[in-house]
C-alpha cells in the first residue's frame, strides 16, 4: 500500500501522465470560455438582422456563414474598386487616342513643319500660347485622371482603416497587384511615349532647320563678298 | 558673280518654293547671258529674299524648340505623377498586407 502510494506520488511517469492532463483540461476549458466570450462579443457587435439569420445555426455553421459573408464582401468591394479605377483610365485612354489621331491627321495633312507653323498663325506669341494651351490640356487631363485614381485609392484605404477600427474584415479587394498597376498606368505610358515620339520628330526637324539656316547664311555671305568685290571693279570701269 | 554661279548657289541652299521661284525670276531679269556678272541691285534683292527665308526658318526653329521644351516638361510631369501613384499603391498595399497579417496572427494565437 505504502509502495503503491509512494509510486503514485513520487513516480515521474505518473506525474507526467497526470499533471499535464489536468493542465490541458483547464487550458481547454479556459480556451473554450474565451472562444465563447469572443463569439458573444462578436454577436453583440453584428447587426440584429445578421444575428437573426444565424440564430438557428450551430457554432461551426455560424463561423462558416461569417467566413462566407466576409468572402462575398471582399469580392464585392474588390470588383467595385477595380471597376472604378478601370473606368477612369479607360476614359483617359480614349482621350489620348483621340488626341493622338488628331495630331497624326494634322501631320498627314500639313506635314510636321506646317503643323508647328499652324500654331504660329498669329505670330510667335500666339504660337506660344497655343502650344501651351494644348500642352496644358494634355497635362490637365492626365493629372486629373491620376489625381482621381489616387484619391480613390486613398479613400479606399481610409475606409479600410475605419472598418478595421470597427473590427470588420479588411477589404483586401482594394489592393492592386503589379499586373493591375501596370494595366492602370498603361494609358499614361502611352501618352508619354506619344510625347517622346513627338519630341523626337521635332528635334529632327529643328536639326534640319539649323542646317538650312546655316546654308542660307553662307549664301548671303557669298553674295555680300561678291557685292564688295564688284564695287572696285565698277569704280575702275567708271574711271 | 556670274548669273550661272548665282543660280547654282541659290538652287542648292534649300530655299522655300516661293522664295526660289522669286529668286530665279530676279536672275532671269538680270540678263539672258549666263556669263553676265550680276549687279549690286540684283545681289541686294537676292539677299533680301534669303533674309526673309532665314527669318521664317528661325521662327519655325523657335517654335520647334519651344514645343520640345514644353514636351520635355510634360514627359517629366507624367513620369513624376505616375511614380507617385505607383508609390502610393505600393505603400497602401504594404500597409494593408501588414495589418491583415497582424489580424491573422492575432487570430492564430487565439
Amino acid at each position: 500500500m505504502t509502495e503503491v502510494v509512494t509510486k503514485h506520488e513520487n513516480s515521474p511517469e505518473v506525474e507526467t501522465k497526470y499533471k499535464p492532463g489536468i493542465e490541458g483540461f483547464f487550458k481547454r476549458v479556459k480556451k473554450f470560455v474565451r472562444i465563447t466570450e469572443k463569439v458573444q462579443e462578436a454577436t453583440q457587435q453584428v447587426p440584429q438582422e445578421q444575428v437573426e439569420k444565424v440564430s438557428g445555426l450551430g457554432f461551426f455553421e455560424r463561423v462558416g456563414a461569417a467566413i462566407d459573408r466576409g468572402i462575398d464582401k471582399v469580392k464585392t468591394r474588390a470588383k467595385k474598386a477595380w471597376e472604378g479605377v478601370k473606368d477612369r483610365f479607360e476614359k483617359g485612354k480614349e482621350y489620348f487616342k483621340a488626341k493622338s489621331e488628331e495630331i497624326s491627321n494634322r501631320r498627314k495633312e500639313l506635314g510636321i513643319v506646317d503643323t508647328v507653323k499652324s500654331y504660329v498663325q498669329d505670330g510667335l506669341d500666339s504660337a506660344r500660347s497655343g502650344i501651351k494651351l494644348i500642352e496644358a490640356k494634355w497635362k490637365d487631363a492626365e493629372v486629373s485622371q491620376l489625381v482621381d485614381a489616387r484619391a480613390s485609392l486613398r479613400k479606399s484605404y481610409e475606409e479600410a482603416k475605419q472598418m478595421r477600427a470597427k473590427g470588420e474584415a479588411v477589404p483586401e479587394g482594394y489592393i492592386l497587384n503589379r499586373a493591375q498597376l501596370r494595366a492602370a498606368l498603361k494609358p499614361i505610358r502611352t501618352a508619354e511615349l506619344a510625347a517622346r515620339a513627338e519630341r523626337r520628330a521635332l528635334r529632327a526637324e529643328a536639326k534640319k532647320l539649323r542646317r538650312r539656316i546655316e546654308k542660307k547664311q553662307n549664301v548671303v555671305e557669298l553674295l555680300r563678298k561678291a557685292k564688295s568685290n564688284s564695287a572696285p571693279v565698277a569704280a575702275a570701269a567708271a574711271i | 558673280m556670274k548669273i550661272k554661279d548665282a543660280k547654282e548657289i541659290i538652287g542648292s541652299c534649300d530655299l522655300s518654293e516661293g522664295a526660289l521661284k522669286r529668286a530665279m525670276e530676279i536672275l532671269a531679269a538680270a540678263g539672258n547671258d549666263e556669263e553676265t556678272e550680276i549687279d549690286d541691285a540684283t545681289i541686294d534683292q537676292l539677299m533680301a529674299i534669303l533674309d526673309v527665308d532665314i527669318d521664317t526658318d528661325k521662327l519655325k526653329l523657335e517654335a520647334c524648340d519651344e514645343s520640345i521644351a514644353l514636351l520635355g516638361g510634360f514627359i517629366g510631369e507624367v513620369g513624376t505623377v505616375a511614380k507617385l501613384a505607383g508609390d502610393e499603391v505600393e505603400e497602401t498595399t504594404k500597409n494593408i498586407y501588414d495589418d491583415a497579417s497582424k489580424l491573422f496572427n492575432q487570430k492564430a494565437d487565439k
